[in-house]
């Protein structure tokens, strides 16, 4: 009994070690037609090229020959927005006036993002639909379509989409009018708070070259310096040249923190539910009134915010300087531009004459 | 006037400009408006975006030649006083604006004596009108066929940072003060502009690529596909990996003291590429000052396969070079790999590897079969020091489109960084190569002295020496491959694939030094030999270092990194002995004579060898 268990258990052994063996040889055969196979691959290649090379001329790269900067309809959606998120080409043929960055895209603006509306979602059948076009980077589209209550209108994150004080640029200029003679009391604050806003106020213009300069000079000056307090003049000099919608936050109505994350959140869901009904044009039509359902027929009047009377938004509680809430609330333009939606024109020589008056 | 109403508001004028965002350059307040970027809207065609944006920074900060200018010195008053705008009229290039700066007198200008020279150039209306029709009409009726090349240039893409461009300003303001006052920025800028390109070599390829990489424009005009042919010679590798040193378009077809406008045809006489002209073209100034005057035959626009020259039979015979060397040693080594994975062994297999573990256990025995010396071993290190820097530094040109090569050569600090490792690998390869063939002159010099054989008979005799017993024993190793011979050819201390190998690196390191130190030094060269021979340095330079590339990247990496026996590296090269199975499958003449001298022999009648040379 013990030799048939002793003989069976070497003779497992031997098996064991014959399956071994086997698995070893197995695997190197596998191994080597690996290897085989990649040298035959890479010798094929080799000489594919090298044969190409001499009898076929290698063309242009492509990426020499796509003009990727040309301005249309799709590249305003495309992950990487040319001249924005990307280098834009230097275009013969699309824009003469060269732009360095493009279109402020809103990533967490459902209207567009959901495939519903374009990121210029302003058409021509709009009076002015460039003009309308311009609040975009700044103003959510319920500012205007929506009619909510002014009390309410909050800055947003154009890139996570939570409720901010207000853009770290309009902070800045708030913070430097005080003057450099108030600033230089306190200079290591001053100099702390001014690099921080600044910072911010770059990343959010997409590194403006202008602005990114004067934080490399802070970011390389000790406070109080004369240096510094030169760099403090020049910062009032640009900061104002830089208030043109591009803070990375938009005004939106929101009743309570994260309101309008949560609005939007809903709209992609509501979005998608119709998009997924595009079987059923009656589902569709029930999902397009509820998606629309809370909006004005006619967007707001431009006197609705730019005007002196009751009701107007409240600029300086949202961050803009004295001078600049005193210009947007009384802002003349606004009513002319009111006008025109109602169908009018308006031809105001001196505006484009007074440099040939000069002869 | 089409409008309804004709409102003059003086006060509106004055609020726009009270708006604090417009430059005092802006007079008519465009800005107000058209600094936003959002100001655009899709047209109603649904595909492109109309764009009115206007960057201000290039007013506010002077940043470019038109930045002194109102918006209608270009665009017609009557159209864009009118609000909402009018459709507007294609602004015409050539029409006379004004010039002036803070009070001083304006001055006339027009651009219509370019649109002259434009009309006498090789690029004259008719050619871009048709140009313009081929490519789909991408310039509306009434545009100005500037805009074909042209956007607005401006300069904020200059390589200087924002503090160092506004240093000099602040210097011309020392003196540009109240009693002098001039626009310093605007100044600045101006003269700035045309003292660097205003595109990058790269952007003029895309833009003259737009037309002479076109098909359509190539049969219209019968030209050649100049861009594609200027990519492929160094000029054109080095400017896609982004040097601005190297040539582009306009170094060339655009004489010194010229400009680009007056651009004519390579067979007018006036012309930069005239082959009577092109010698002082190629060494300008800024180019190759020092080069002789039959630098001008090197070839530009490389296209192999047009041009049907000796650089193409060159070209011609490498690749059947190639084919016939690098062919056969790839074959027999997927056949060799083929062996393995059919279980296809030697007879004599085992034997031998009992033999081979037999005389690894002897000290003797293991001496004997160590084949390479520390002295080797520290020359095959350089070598292989030398070719990776080489690769590395050398075939990112060669591959200049292709997107790693761009990384790779920013890695290594640019193109002309690249360049000069390049050059310097090269150098320390020619050394080693110098050094290699001393060390065998000594050990030549050594052996006459000792054995009193003749030159002959000891170079005959060398180790690495290919005989023609060699071909002898390749021709048995593929007939074994191939099944049709049963027992593997035995072969001593190095294999007949080992000395070709060895062959390969002696010449391929002789071809590739002597055309690298042509290259190097083409301006001194020039003044002895045509630039067409430079043509044929590079063609050769590039074609041995491919070839030598698939050698050791495909060949020699699966015999000593990949192949079952050594992975995943033969430690040949770091103690000098080689695997067992190594040993048994390509060097049993080698096992068979030490085993004679070790088993085989009293252990006192030994015979003292030196190992192969050295």
């Amino acid at each position: 009994m013990a030799n048939r268990i002793f003989s069976l258990i070497s003779g497992l052994g031997r098996f064991m070690r014959a399956v071994g063996r086997g698995l070893r040889l197995g695997i190197v055969r596998i191994y080597a037609l690996g290897v085989l196979l990649l040298v035959a691959w890479a010798g094929y290649v080799a000489v594919a090229y090298l044969v190409r090379s001499v009898f076929i001329l290698e063309p242009v790269p492509r990426r020499l020959l796509e003009w990727e900067g040309t301005l249309d309809a799709a590249a305003l959606r495309k992950p990487n927005i040319p001249g924005q998120t990307a280098v834009a080409a230097r275009a013969p043929i699309s824009h003469f006036h060269r732009l360095e960055r493009w279109f402020q895209s809103d990533p967490g603006n459902g209207c567009t993002t959901a495939g519903c509306h374009e990121p210029l979602p302003h058409t021509r059948q709009a009076k002015v639909p460039a003009f309308a076009n311009l609040h975009a980077t700044f103003l959510a589209c319920t500012m205007c379509h929506g009619g909510g209550d002014h009390d309410m209108v909050s800055w947003i994150s154009t890139s996570d989409g939570r409720d901010i004080e207000s853009p770290a640029l309009l902070r800045l200029i708030r913070f430097v009018e005080r003057g450099v003679e108030e600033l230089r009391k306190d200079a290591a604050g001053s100099h702390a708070t001014i690099v921080s806003l600044l910072s911010e106020a770059v990343a959010a213009s997409g590194n403006d070259p202008a602005l990114a300069g004067i934080l490399l000079e802070f970011q390389t000056t000790e406070a109080n310096s004369p240096v510094w307090r030169r760099a403090i003049e020049r910062l009032m000099r640009e900061l104002p040249l830089h208030v043109r919608g591009e803070y990375g936050a938009k005004l939106a109505h929101s009743a309570k923190p994260g309101a309008y994350r949560d609005s939007m959140r809903l709209l992609l869901e509501q979005a998608r539910d119709y998009h997924d009904a595009h079987a059923d044009p009656a589902r569709r039509k029930q999902f397009h009134t509820e998606i629309h359902g809370g909006l004005l027929k006619e967007p707001a009047a431009c006197i609705s915010c730019h005007t002196a009377g009751p009701g107007r938004l409240d600029y300086e509680k949202l961050g803009y300087t004295a001078r600049r809430a005193r210009l947007l609330s009384n802002l003349q333009l606004a009513s002319l531009m009111q006008r025109i939606r109602q169908g009018e024109k308006f031809f105001i020589p001196q505006l484009m004459e007074r440099g040939d008056a000069k002869k | 006037m089409t409008s309804k109403h004709t409102i003059p508001i003086f006060g509106l004028l004055c609020l726009l400009c009270a708006a604090g965002t417009a430059s005092a350059i802006d007079q008519e307040g465009c800005l107000n408006c058209h600094q936003y970027r959002g100001l655009a809207r899709i047209d109603e065609d649904g595909k492109s975006v109309r764009n009115f944006s206007v960057d201000p920074t290039y007013y506010n900060r002077g940043l470019g030649p038109h930045a002194r200018m109102k918006c209608t010195d270009c665009h017609v008053a009557a159209e864009v006083s009118v609000f909402p705008h009018q459709k507007t009229t294609p602004v015409d290039c050539a029409r006379t604006c004004h010039l002036g700066e803070g009070g001083q007198r304006e001055v006339r200008f027009s651009h219509q004596n370019v649109r002259q020279m434009l009309g006498e150039s090789v690029h004259g209306a008719e050619t871009m009108r048709r140009s313009n029709e081929i490519l789909g009409r991408p310039l509306r009726e009434g545009q100005a066929d500037c805009l074909l090349c042209h956007d607005e240039p401006s300069f904020t893409n200059s390589p200087m940072k924002w503090a160092q461009e506004e240093a000099p300003v602040g210097r011309c303001n020392v003196c540009h003060n109240e009693e002098l006052p001039r626009n310093t920025q605007f100044s600045f800028w101006h003269v700035h502009a045309r003292s660097m390109p205003a595109r990058s070599n790269q952007e003029v390829v895309k833009v003259c690529g737009m037309c002479h990489s076109n098909r359509e424009i190539q049969r219209a005009f019968g030209l050649p596909d100049a861009a594609a042919s200027y990519l492929s010679s160094f000029h054109g590798k080095a400017v896609l990996l982004g040097s601005k040193e190297a040539a582009g378009c306009i170094d060339c077809h655009v004489a010194p003291l010229q400009n680009v406008h007056v651009m004519k045809a390579h067979k007018d006489p006036e012309s930069s590429t005239h082959p009577a002209q092109v010698a002082d073209t190629c060494r300008s100034a800024t180019c190759h000052p020092t080069a002789g005057a039959r630098i001008s035959t090197a070839a530009i626009h490389l296209n192999l396969p047009t041009s049907r020259g000796i650089e193409f039979l060159i070209a011609c015979v490498f690749v059947f070079l190639i084919a016939t060397t690098f062919g056969p040693s790839l074959m027999l080594t997927l056949l060799k790999l083929l062996q393995i994975v059919v279980g296809r062994t030697d007879p004599q297999h085992e034997h031998h590897l009992h033999v081979a573990r037999q005389l690894m256990e002897h000290p003797e025995g293991r001496r004997k079969l160590e084949r390479f010396t520390p002295h080797q071993r520290v020359q095959h290190w350089l070598l292989f020091a030398c070719f990776t820097a080489l690769c590395l530094t050398g075939f990112p040109i060669k591959f200049a489109d292709r997107p790693w090569a761009a990384w790779l050569v920013n890695l290594l600090g640019g193109v002309s960084a690249a360049r000069l490792a390049h050059r310097w690998a090269g150098v320390t390869l020619l050394l080693g190569f110098t050094y290699h063939m001393i060390y065998i002159v000594i050990h030549v010099i050594r052996e006459k002295r000792r054995t009193g054989r003749s030159l002959f008979r000891i170079v005959w005799d060398l180790p690495m020496f290919v005989r023609p017993s060699d071909a002898m024993d390749m021709l048995n190793l593929t007939l074994y491959v191939l099944f049709l011979r049963k027992k593997r050819p035995e072969f001593g201390r190095f294999s007949p694939e080992e000395k070709f190998e060895y062959l390969g690196v002696f010449w391929g390191s002789i071809l590739l030094g002597l055309t690298g130190i042509l290259m190097w030094a083409n301006a001194w060269a020039s003044r002895y030999i045509p630039g067409r021979i430079l043509t044929i340095a590079m063609l050769l330079h590039t074609f041995e270092a491919f070839l030598a590339l698939l050698h050791v990247g495909i060949v020699h990496m699966a015999s000593v990194l990949l192949a079952p026996g050594v992975f995943p590296i033969s430690p040949a090269m770091f103690t000098g002995r080689t695997p067992d199975e190594e040993l048994v499958e390509a060097h049993g003449a080698l096992l068979a004579e030490v085993e004679e001298q070790v088993l085989r022999q009293p252990e006192g009648s030994l015979i003292s060898e030196g190992t192969h040379h050295g």
